[in-house]
């Protein structure tokens, strides 16, 4: 059997050569990530709408509208949204232990006019004992609205989510306040307050 | 001849570490998070060499309003700073898998010009390749930001949620 053995030297700094290169690897690559989010969205096929028949009743929900709860939604379901035939496109997840982050394309019609508005979201949610403990989504609501009147392209059927669609027809600068392309003034009423 | 033998083992070790997949490019979760934060946290300080250097050269920046190359970004940057001062970032939670992140984070200035003042919760979502930024979107609402300098809703500045904390959902905007 050769060996080695009449360069020890060598030998023994190659051996740490691998060593290391194999242990820095190691050392720096995430930890595989298992957990109940993971389970959780694969058990229920998730997709972005239907995570809503799985919440705690100690749920907490924020949105660009505002916060939620369980009594909140329950207070909602007497008023119709504004569009229907709601539906998902493209969930894209990663997990971490409880946490799982999605991003995906919701699409909906304008009951009013017909039109079709498509947003992208990005989402996160926390999951303890098989249900979902907290719910946040964040997106350009506007971009519904300028959809709405005529104003925005919509995202293409293939295209990947980001904030804006790739031809959106329209631009606006980045975190300055813009009067052009925000015109619709529904603004909250902040006397309601969350309540247990 | 045992030189050129052992000559040869040496490159086949050398080659087969070298192969070994993800070694350059893998980031720990502690080091994706530092990456994302010490970009951010670049805003407040206006160190536009430390907030670029966290992107690749061919790094793809996405807001609500546009998307921008390394170039434009760094311009972009310097501009912003021109334009709003007091810039703070009020960080959230993270979840990191592999070379993909998702956070939350919550970015307030003030108009240089018009002295009002934004708080806007914001996510951003990214993919990491060799150590730096190559895919970063940036989800917020543009009614937050312009409801806030209009004085139409408060700031709840430093919490970190899509609209600001004190804000309950209605059905004004359920659609």
């Amino acid at each position: 059997m050769r060996t080695l053995a009449p360069f020890p030297l060598l030998a023994i700094s190659l051996a740490l050569l691998l060593v290391i290169a194999v242990g820095s690897r190691t050392a720096a690559a995430p930890a595989t990530l298992e957990g109940e989010a993971r389970e959780f969205v694969a058990a229920h096929d998730l997709d972005g709408i239907n995570q809503f028949k799985f919440l705690s009743p100690d749920i907490v929900e924020a949105f660009p509208p505002g916060r939620s709860n369980a009594a909140n939604d329950e207070r909602l379901k007497k008023y119709p949204p504004a569009s229907t035939d709601w539906k998902i496109e493209d969930a894209h997840f990663i997990y971490e232990g409880d946490h799982y982050a999605v991003q995906w394309i919701f699409q909906s019609k304008w009951k009013d006019n017909g039109s079709i508005q498509r947003e992208a979201t990005l989402a996160f949610g926390v999951v303890k004992g098989g249900k979902l403990v907290s719910w946040t989504e964040f997106f350009d609501d506007s971009v519904g609205e300028l959809q709405h009147d005529g104003k925005m392209g919509t995202y293409t059927e293939k295209e990947e989510a980001y904030p804006w669609p790739a031809k959106p027809g329209m631009s606006r600068p980045y975190r300055t306040y813009d009067s052009n392309s925000v015109t619709w003034k529904n603004y909250p009423d902040l006397s309601v307050k969350l309540t247990p | 001849m045992k030189l050129p033998r052992f000559l040869s083992l040496l490159l086949l070790l050398l080659s087969l570490a070298a192969t070994i997949p993800g070694h350059a490019d893998a980031l720990s979760r502690d080091e994706v998070v530092s990456l994302v934060t010490h970009m951010l946290k670049s805003w407040e300080t206006g160190d536009v060499d430390s907030f670029s250097n966290a992107f690749n050269a061919d790094a793809v920046f996405a807001y609500p309003g546009g998307r921008l190359s390394k170039p434009e970004l760094t311009d972009m940057f310097k501009k912003y700073q021109l334009e709003k001062k007091d810039i703070k970032i009020y960080t959230g939670i993270f979840v990191v898998e592999g070379n993909r992140f998702s956070g939350q984070y919550q970015f307030a200035a003030t108009d240089r010009t018009s002295g009002k003042r934004q708080a806007v919760g914001t996510a951003v979502t990214g993919v990491i390749k060799g150590g730096k930024l190559t895919i970063y979107k940036e989800y917020y609402d543009q009614h937050i930001l312009n409801w806030q300098e209009e004085g139409k809703i408060p700031l709840d500045e430093g919490q970190v949620f899509p609209a600001p904390a004190s804000i309950t959902l209605g059905p004004e905007r359920i659609n």
